[in-house]
């Protein structure tokens, strides 16, 4: 290559001389051509000039003597010569003598002699006419031209090998030999070119040092990029084994989320341990290893646009039996050399943070729930101390009141009984009388024994109660008005229950009649029963379609003294609390104002009962 | 010496100063002009200006040269050698030459086309006098 390149440069010379030589040999010739046909033109004129003083005299006698023969005498010998084209002798006699050479040119302009007589003063005879010849002309000035042009195409031949020989001496080799040397040199080695002698101060000279110098510099560089890349190689090593070992998985995804790239612990992290990077490169990275792959689509959009590092916590699938995991998934949008959009970003396993989380979470809750369930107990205890200390106040006044009150209640009833029992024939309204005073007593009675029985519950004593008995006995107690529809439903199975039969039916009967005074309009009282064997309660529903309650006197409703009836002293739910609580069980009420009342009293099963059930 | 000889001569050819043009009698002309004179006797043209052919009388006496200069204002060498160049082509011819005065007057005389010159002094009655050259 390089050879071809130094036999172009010479060609390149030689072609550019040849064409100069040619050149300029062409417009010398051409300057030389137009002189010489001037100074040829003019130097015809000089002679024809003098042609015509030599020739003069005779043509004036010719003129003067109308002498045809002398005439052309003169004009043939004027065409005699070469750059004469025609020659003309006219006098005022009437003579006309024309000599023309054969050739075709150019008309020249003419050239005329005025004839004078001999002998006269100043008489004019008549007139010598010439044309010159400009085909001699031309000739001579072509010849000329041409020969000017070979002499001067010589010239410039001769001169243009000798500096065509002299630059090849003097520069081309050189030039040659030094690019030789240096083609021979490696760069970034000690090596140097050799000086040339002869071109020590010259240009020549110059030229070697500067790609002496050159080579200082580039030996130099060769060592400092050499150092540089050593350095590089390390850090790259470094990062190689970073990417390699690192216990987090890097990957290069396309636009589309296709791998392009990714180390040999992804495939790992991602909980797919078969595929190594090669198996991994060209999947689609959402798709294959998400549970939910559009998070990841979305988090890379997002990247894309703000150009920023984001990441979130994605679920893995789950493969076979085993549970997924968790892994945190860092996306950062990224162009590359063509300007298409590439994300580059890493995952790492935080299954186990994952799962530490829930555990705090699940704790959390438990503790959350615990704390709700003591703050109600400490409620419902605070409550119950409110209650009991009530009940205390309430217990001392009663005490002593419901004792003096009940013995003369008890006289009253017995003298009622006497007074109906001597007076079988007494008049109705006497009777009817007597029925009012001891429905009175008999009122009276029961509020006094709610009295005793809030303040002081007697221990109840236990046995087997069928519920079904139980209830209907309490119903056939109970006046339901005729507005009032009582559906019940105890099933047959219903076990038994393990209770004091005359509490509970105290506990029943007070929820039943405050279900009919809560619907003075008349309406539907449900009763319900139903079995819980896991708690080995039974669980027994009354439902009012009356007035309902507002939250804040549900709040009240067991406490002693709070009423809703205009008749009443609060005692009643009171008196069911106690009772229900003294036989192991519970009273929940649900209410709404207006859409009626619940009362769920739950009360242990016969546990022998069950048993044989 | 030379000198006088000059002055006589200038003497004696302003003492024969005047020329004579003649014809002959029976040739009714007019008097030709000098112009006319001239362009017969050097061969211009060959006739009279009435048309008729002319025949001029040239002479060898010294008279010729003395003819010659008044006439043309030209020394007689320069009209030799006019004749000498004419002669040369050989297409014409000069005038016919005789050798005096008196041999002009006998030709004249015979002959009615001819034309010459003599010295004034011996013009007689039996020629015509055309020009008198001074």
């Amino acid at each position: 290559m390089s050879t071809a390149k130094r036999r172009h440069l010479y060609r390149k010379l030689a072609t550019a001389v040849f064409w100069a030589a040619l050149l300029l040999g062409a417009l010398t010739s051409a300057i030389f051509f137009m002189t010489e046909f001037k100074r040829y033109s003019e130097k015809t004129v000089v002679m024809l000039d003098q042609l015509l003083d030599t020739v003069e005299s005779t043509a004036a006698i010719a003129a003067y003597t109308s002498n045809r023969e002398i005439g052309e005498d003169v004009l043939k010998g004027l065409l005699r010569n070469d750059f004469v084209h025609q020659a003309r002798l006219t006098n005022d006699r009437g003579l006309e003598l024309i000599e023309t050479r054969t050739t075709q040119v150019p008309r020249q302009a003419e050239m005329v002699r005025t004839l004078y007589s001999p002998f006269g003063e100043a008489e004019v005879i008549g007139h010598l006419l010439i044309v010159p010849e400009t085909q001699y002309n031309l000739q001579e000035a072509r010849h000329s031209a041409l020969l000017s042009a070979l002499n001067s195409s010589v010239l410039i031949g001769l001169t243009a090998l000798i500096v065509l020989s002299l630059v090849r001496s003097s520069l081309s080799r050189p030039l040659i030999k030094v690019s030789d040397a240096l083609h021979a040199i490696t760069a970034g080695e000690q090596e140097r070119l050799d000086l040339l002698s002869r071109h020590r101060d010259d240009e020549l000279g110059q030229l070697v040092d500067d790609i002496n110098n050159l080579l200082d510099t580039l030996q130099e560089k060769f060592t400092v990029e050499h150092s540089l890349r050593e350095e590089i190689q390390s850090v790259e090593q470094q990062l190689s084994s970073l990417f390699e070992t690192t216990s987090a998985g890097i990957f290069l995804l396309d636009a589309t989320g296709n791998l392009l790239k990714t180390n040999p612990t992804l495939g790992r992290v991602l909980g797919l341990p078969g595929m190594t990077s090669e198996k991994l490169v060209g999947q689609n990275f959402p798709a294959l290893a998400f549970a939910e792959p559009e998070r990841l689509r979305e988090l890379m959009r997002y990247a894309g646009e703000r150009r920023l590092a984001v990441g979130i916590d994605l679920e893995l699938k789950s493969s076979g039996d085993a549970p997924s995991g968790w892994v945190h998934c860092l996306v950062s949008g990224q162009t590359d050399a063509t300007g298409a959009a590439r994300f580059e970003g890493v995952v790492y396993d935080v299954t186990e943070r994952k799962k530490m989380e829930e555990e705090i979470k699940t704790l959390n809750e438990e503790l959350e729930c615990k704390v709700r369930e003591r703050t109600q107990q400490l409620l419902e205890a605070q409550d119950e101390l409110i209650r009991k200390e009530k009940l205390a106040v309430l217990g001392q006044v009663a005490g002593s009141v419901g004792h003096e009150l009940r013995n003369p209640l008890a006289v009253m009833n017995n003298a009622v009984y006497f007074l109906q029992t001597v007076m079988p024939d007494a008049d109705e309204i006497i009777k009817e009388y007597l029925n009012i005073i001891k429905g009175e007593i008999e009122g009276s009675t029961r509020i006094v024994s709610d009295l005793l029985d809030s303040v002081r519950t007697k221990p109840p004593r236990t046995e087997r109660v069928e519920v079904r008995e139980l209830l209907e006995k309490t119903l056939d107690k109970c006046i339901v008005p005729p507005t009032i529809a009582v559906k019940w439903d105890i099933p047959e199975t219903l076990p038994a229950l393990k209770a004091d039969p005359q509490q509970i039916h105290q506990v029943f009967r007070n929820l039943i009649s405050n279900g009919i005074e809560a619907m003075p309009e008349g309406g539907v009282l449900e009763i319900q029963a139903a079995a819980d064997e896991a708690e080995k309660m039974i669980n027994l529903e009354i439902r009012d379609s009356g007035v309902g309650m507002t939250p804040e006197q549900l709040g009240k409703l067991f406490q002693p003294l709070f009423t809703t009836k205009a008749r009443g002293i609060g005692l009643g739910l009171v008196v069911v609390k106690n009772l229900t609580q003294a036989n192991g069980g519970t009273v929940k009420v649900e209410s709404e104002p207006g859409q009626g009342t619940v009362f769920t009293v739950s009360l242990p099963m016969d546990a022998a009962a069950a048993e044989v059930t | 010496m030379r000198k006088l000889l000059a002055l006589l001569l200038l003497l004696t050819s302003s003492a024969r100063a005047e020329v004579a043009v003649i014809a002959n009698p029976k040739n009714i002309l007019d008097a030709p002009t000098r112009q006319q004179v001239q362009d017969i006797f050097l061969g211009r043209t060959r006739t009279f200006p009435n048309g008729k052919f002319a025949l001029p009388i040239d002479q060898t006496s010294p008279l010729r040269a003395e003819f010659y200069r008044l006439l043309t204002g030209r020394p007689i060498e320069q009209i030799n050698a006019y004749w000498a160049r004419i002669i040369f082509t050989g297409q014409a011819s000069p005038p016919l030459r005789v050798p005096d005065d008196s041999a002009v007057l006998k030709i004249v005389r015979e002959n009615e086309d001819a034309i010459g010159y003599v010295d004034k002094a011996h013009v007689d009655k039996t020629v015509h006098v055309l020009l008198l050259l001074k």
